[in-house]
């Protein structure tokens, strides 16, 4: 079983705090280290965009922006997904000064949540099923049209 | 397996609840069991153990076969260990984005003015 669903990381890197607060927030450096371009507005409610090679741009959402300590943002599971809870999982970046250098964590959760509620996904079934009945009724209607 | 693992998703999600853990930890110990021995085993109605079989077996946790009137369920656990690989994918794609920042912001100051230094 699985124990836990959510992923932490952390590195000790030998620059400044703010030096690697800047790497981790300005879109021109994400664009380095994670996926091949980045959209931000480096704020709380800002909105961006990660771009990966092969897949398209995912969007985010920045939900914490503290220089030079605190940046976490909401990271839509899917192309063109809005960066909300429930779509999205959270990304929790926490810089603290550790000797000449930086602790760098990084916590990534939410992985489980559900779209949708049950009652919620239960309707969406009956509007699939709504529809795949009138295009049959339809294709029904053609077929003896064809037939007499 | 895709990047934002969309393919584990449900498998997640039908883990997320802690009930419906202790449902699928009740059918893997016996092997095969019903919804009616499983709700004599936990404090939850057997209509509750029902619903919560009906989204392991859509996660492809569980599968049920007719026995009589009931159904007999069996454990799956094949998707908890794509669920857990893809997490440790997961970790170790962040020790790799982390390790580049590390190399970014280590690099000399005088990279600053230059926005990719390795052009």
């Amino acid at each position: 079983m699985i124990a836990t669903q959510t992923v932490e990381r952390e590195i000790v890197v030998a620059a400044p705090v703010q030096r690697v607060w800047d790497v981790l927030t300005e879109p021109r450096h994400i664009g380095q280290w994670f996926g091949s371009r980045a959209e931000l507005e480096p704020r709380l409610g800002g909105d961006g965009l990660l771009e990966f090679e092969g897949y398209g741009a995912f969007k985010i959402s920045v939900v914490r922006f503290d220089p030079t300590s605190h940046f976490s943002y909401r990271w839509a599971n899917k192309i063109g997904a809005a960066a909300v809870p429930g779509l999205s999982t959270l990304v929790e970046f926490t810089l603290e000064p550790a000797g000449d250098g930086t602790k760098q964590r990084v916590v990534e959760s939410d992985f489980d949540s559900l779209p949708l509620t049950d009652a919620e996904r239960e309707n969406e079934m009956a509007e699939h099923v709504k529809g795949w009945r009138s295009e049959l009724d339809e294709l029904r209607v053609y077929a003896e049209q064809l037939a007499s | 397996m895709t990047l934002r693992g969309d393919d584990i998703e449900p498998v997640l999600a039908a883990l997320a609840d802690p009930t419906r853990r202790r449902v699928l930890d009740a059918v893997a110990t016996r092997g095969e069991a019903t919804a009616t021995m499983i709700a004599a085993e936990l404090p939850v109605s057997r209509q509750a153990v029902v619903k919560h079989l009906g989204v392991l077996d859509q996660a492809g946790l569980v599968t049920g076969r007719k026995a009589g009137r009931e159904m007999l369920y069996r454990a799956h656990l094949e998707p908890l260990n794509d669920a857990a690989r893809w997490m440790d994918a997961v970790a170790a794609e962040w020790d790799a984005r982390l390790a580049r920042i590390k190399r970014l912001a280590e690099l000399p100051l005088v990279a600053e003015t230059d926005p990719d230094p390795h052009s």
